[in-house]
């Protein structure tokens, strides 16, 4: 089995939108050029990754301090009620005995947020600081994030549905609260920080043919059914002789 | 859009113009492959419907070919499309306490949040909920019409790249399970009636969960790439 090559190693991009893979001409950065296929600007890796991805990770527990301190949501019913945060309403739930609905509500909107920012948090410090994590695993996590990310807009989508339904003068209404407002910005910035984060920094940290792919279509096996097809490395001494070429990308 | 798929006659990269017209030709059997999450360089294989193509170094699904994506696509987000109005404008449930009723609608949902002055989280649900399914089934669909009638213009090349980045704001899954827990929380408050709205609605987030299953992009791209290529050598 030969060793495997990043297409960076190889003056090769693929293209962001398009996924054509294009030779870039010789003494040009990748930013500076622009995909023959579709026009994209073509970038080795996602611009400015890391600090992107860090400043909306930051904010993102910024925001998750109001998110849980503040009401998401206030019943009242026959004059009674008071505001709910996210964890009280939980609890609530819990006690009037509906365990499977607080446990999922608990789950989308707790556990996930700070799941996921503890994770973005460990592919980054696994690209600065080089921690030494099984990339595989770490790959898989970033997928699990990316995934996971919509779900919590669960509780925002119960909350559009519940103030309207329950607002019946005084018998019952429900509103909403300033922590909802919250949380909808620290769905929203953890999902820009999964699309911010680049993948292909962590696999970076291994020098180019340093793992040999003897051991892993066994691997892959395990994780995937039988009719996948396991793509071969490529050699690539000498790339294709009309292997695409990338544009100069015109000045704007 | 346009002026971008132009050579600028100045660039000083003009000599690879003249291998352009060859190397274009190689777009849609390109021998090379690379690994969207690893960056590893693979040889390309034939690979059938049915089948997947997996990155031996990070295990990512790299290519699955499907079946008649085309007519598929149309099929589903024409059908999505159609119950995308009844779906938000019908109500999915109507809730009764003491003859008092009051019905839900997706639209109404973000109305009620906008007017009571939540209009980040209107526009948050709205954008989640309505604006980017929407944008997604009239793209797909607009897409599929413009394969059908072989047109590889930059118009099909735009619609392709929005659609690519409207996917992931599309919950209407997430959506649906809103739906049930706020069903199962206001079960003992009052009485609860599932409308019409919400079989419009489980018929159109059943459209979009096959469409993104069946829905194949990978092939348009290389038409539109061979499209360009012939344009090319005349």
């Amino acid at each position: 089995m030969p060793p495997i090559r990043t297409a960076k190693s190889m003056g090769l991009v693929q293209c962001g939108d398009c996924h054509l893979v294009v030779k870039l001409p010789p003494h040009q950065q990748s930013g500076q050029c622009i995909c023959p296929r579709c026009g994209s600007a073509l970038h080795a890796r996602l611009r400015d990754s890391i600090v992107r991805t860090w400043a909306f990770v930051i904010t993102a527990w910024i925001f998750l301090v109001p998110a849980n301190l503040y009401p998401v949501m206030t019943v009242i019913y026959f004059g009674e009620g008071e505001p709910d945060t996210i964890l009280s309403g939980v609890i609530h739930l819990a006690q009037a005995g509906m365990i499977p609905i607080a446990i999922l509500v608990f789950v989308a909107s707790v556990v996930v947020p700070v799941l996921k920012l503890v994770g973005i948090m460990i592919l980054l410090g696994t690209v600065q600081l080089g921690w030494k994590l099984n990339l595989r695993q770490c790959t898989v996590l970033y997928r699990v994030i990316e995934v996971i990310g919509a779900w919590s807009m669960l509780d925002l989508f119960m909350i559009s549905i519940l103030v309207t339904l329950v607002d019946l003068g005084a018998v019952a209404t429900i509103t909403a609260g300033a922590g909802a407002t919250a949380f909808a910005t620290v769905v929203v910035l953890t999902m820009f920080a999964a699309i911010s984060f680049d993948p292909r920094l962590l696999w970076d940290l291994q020098q180019d043919g340093e793992q040999p792919l003897a051991s892993q279509p066994a691997a892959s096996q395990q994780t995937s059914s039988q009719s996948d097809i396991i793509a071969s490395a490529n050699a690539a001494s000498p790339l294709h002789p009309s292997q695409e070429t990338a544009h100069d990308r015109p000045a704007r | 859009m346009e002026s971008r798929f132009i050579f600028s006659s100045t660039s000083p990269a003009l000599e690879f113009d003249n291998s352009l017209a060859a190397s274009v030709a190689m777009l849609h059997h390109q021998a090379h492959l690379v690994c969207h999450e690893c960056d590893a360089l693979l040889q390309g294989a034939h690979v059938s419907p049915g089948q997947k193509l997996v990155c031996p170094r990070c295990g990512c699904t790299l290519y699955k070919p499907r079946k008649d994506s085309i007519n598929r696509g149309l099929a589903l987000s024409l059908t999505a499309l159609i119950l995308f109005v009844p779906a938000n404008f019908l109500p999915i449930m109507t809730f009764n306490v003491l003859g008092l009723d009051n019905a839900d609608t997706m639209v109404k949902g973000v109305r009620q949040l906008f007017d009571q002055g939540y209009w980040w989280m209107a526009a948050l649900v709205g954008f989640c909920s309505i604006v980017a399914p929407l944008l997604q089934f009239t793209l797909v669909t607009g897409i599929c019409l413009q394969v059908a009638r072989r047109r590889f213009g930059p118009l099909l090349v735009f619609m392709l790249k929005i659609q690519s980045r409207v996917n992931r704001w599309g919950m209407l899954e997430v959506f649906m399970l809103g739906i049930l827990v706020a069903y199962i929380k206001l079960l003992d408050l009052g009485t609860i009636e599932l409308g019409i709205g919400l079989l419009c609605f489980t018929g159109m987030l059943l459209a979009t969960t096959l469409n993104a299953i069946l829905f194949d992009t990978h092939p348009i791209w290389e038409m539109v790439g061979e499209a360009r290529a012939a344009d090319s050598h005349r």
